[in-house]
């Protein structure tokens, strides 16, 4: 429970969860952290964590990174419990924006990952429903397109053009402007 | 996703396509996403997303599709000598067109040199209203709910249209003032110049009065130097029943108006795209006021409704600059 340092956890510190990766490799993570999950939640809430969760969709490395994600996210928001909770004076004021920045600063560094990385990441938050990370992920690729063109896109996120002859000549009727 | 060697960005599952569109907001980039693989097309094709949101076109055909910065040549535009809605203008020696850029249907006009226009305008159908030396001088008109409106710096007036029944051509059958006079602007120390702009939005006719005071003072070194204020921003809405101006405080969280004489729209914006209740203008429009110098540097400014402050650092244009020419900027709107 190193990583839940800050506050008191007791309730967190007594509930651990084991995650079981596709390529079976077992994480114990506190109840906190997996709970960003969505998926995990609603399984914690029926009882069926037993024996651990198996995630047959993620992979260790990916639910490795996922976790990471985790831990830090939970610790920003027990920490942003306690200081709502607790009289606001303008230190804890400072406080919370020091560990907004630090937050945005972690995700940051989080998103600094190869594209198939990334696109694995998605997945995952999108199968665990980990709202964050997936919009923490689909905003970097939304951010990575703009301003180029399909082709760029293409090469960048090593796609194939297997558009049909039709529907290439529909998007240059369509919208010619756009491509010249 | 057991393997996560070559998974394959053109097999990304339709909604989370559609969840990284949705986080698109300039038009441009939505077409181009859409045109990377049939799998990108489809998940284009079935999320829901805001209308589009216009484009800035700059005299020299560079275009903007707001609100990103990024640059690209709109080719079909080169060349323009003005522009009214859509509808590009062409004027050569003998001749003059229009072209609408997105489709590229162009219209002919006829010859017009014996008559006196005295406006073009609406931004989804084109209007000539070829009037005689006692009308109104018109600065604006707008075709509003079926019917034609002109403005004329002060009142609002109805035109009626009739065709001709030998020729079939529409010509003016009357022109009848609906509102009158605008309510007294604060008066302002020095000249202070009004640019109107007759806009529909959410199905009420809006008269925006952008106005600037200009103060005139002399140095020794300079001799006589204009000093312009910052733009201020009225908006009225036509209340017919009343035959008045009733003033406007709010366009609603979701609207912006995008201003430029004859070419003015107002678009419906999410939230987490652009800022809501805002007007955004184009420097071009005091052209007429002051000496034509060329080559000084123009911008687009934000007006926010809400705080009613002017500001040209907080659009998202607000890197981009122009130099003035004989040609305006413009903007345009993808259909």
């Amino acid at each position: 429970m190193a990583s839940a340092g800050s506050g008191d956890e007791k309730a967190a510190a007594a509930a651990m969860i084991t995650l079981i990766s596709s390529d079976n490799e077992k994480f114990e993570v506190t109840e906190a952290t997996a709970t960003l999950s969505q998926t995990i939640r609603h399984m914690i809430e029926d009882g069926c964590t037993d024996g651990g969760v198996p995630l047959p969709n993620v992979t260790s490395k990916i639910l490795a990174r996922v976790i990471e994600y985790c831990k830090k996210h939970a610790t920003a928001a027990a920490g942003e419990e306690g200081s709502s909770s607790s009289f606001s004076d303008a230190a804890f004021l400072e406080v919370d924006r020091a560990f907004l920045e630090e937050l945005e600063e972690f995700d940051d560094a989080f998103l600094e990952v190869d594209r198939a990385t990334l696109f694995d990441l998605i997945l995952a938050a999108n199968y665990l429903d980990i709202k964050g990370l997936l919009n923490l992920t689909c905003q970097k690729v939304a951010d990575s397109v703009k301003g180029k063109t399909p082709e760029q896109i293409r090469e960048m996120y090593n796609i194939v053009n297997d558009l049909t002859p039709e529907e290439e000549a529909e998007i240059r009727r369509e919208t010619q402007w756009a491509f010249e | 996703m057991a393997e996560t060697t070559g998974p394959s960005w053109s097999d990304i599952p339709l909604d989370l396509a559609g969840r990284i569109l949705r986080r698109l907001p300039a038009h441009i980039d939505r077409l181009r996403f859409s045109a990377v693989c049939p799998q990108w097309r489809a998940a284009a094709r079935r999320t829901p997303v805001h209308p589009p949101l216009p484009l800035l076109l700059l005299p020299d055909a560079t275009a903007y599709s707001f609100p990103g910065s990024e640059p690209f040549h709109f080719a079909g535009c080169e060349g323009y000598t003005d522009a009214c809605g859509n509808w590009l203008v062409f004027s050569g020696e003998d001749a003059c067109f229009l072209k609408d850029p997105f489709t590229n249907t162009t219209v002919t006009l006829p010859a017009l040199s014996r008559r006196r226009v005295l406006h073009v305008g609406g931004a989804n159908s084109w209007w000539f209203m070829l009037v005689d030396h006692q009308a109104p001088l018109f600065v604006d008109i707008i075709y509003h709910q079926g019917k034609l409106y002109a403005f004329d710096m002060d009142a609002l007036f109805a035109v009626d249209i009739s065709t001709d029944h030998s020729t079939g051509d529409p010509w003016v059958s009357q022109i009848q003032q609906v509102i009158g006079g605008l309510p007294e602007p604060v008066r302002y120390e020095g000249i202070d110049l009004m640019v109107p702009y007759l806009v529909e939005s959410c199905g009420a006719l809006l008269l925006v009065c952008r106005r600037r005071g200009i103060y005139i003072w002399s140095t020794p070194e300079q001799g006589d130097a204009l000093a312009p204020e910052q733009d201020r921003f009225e908006v009225f809405e036509a209340n017919f029943g009343q035959s008045r101006w009733a003033k406007v405080t709010t366009l609603g969280d979701d609207r912006v108006l995008f201003l430029r004489r004859r070419c003015c729209r107002s678009v419906c914006v999410s939230h987490d795209e652009v800022p809501g209740d805002c007007i955004l203008v184009l420097d071009n429009e005091y052209e007429d006021y002051y000496p034509f110098c060329k080559g000084v540097s123009l911008s687009c400014s934000v007006y926010n409704m809400r705080n009613g402050k002017v500001s040209t650092e907080s659009t998202p244009l607000s890197t981009v600059s122009w130099k003035q020419d004989m040609v305006w900027a413009t903007w345009l709107l993808p259909s």
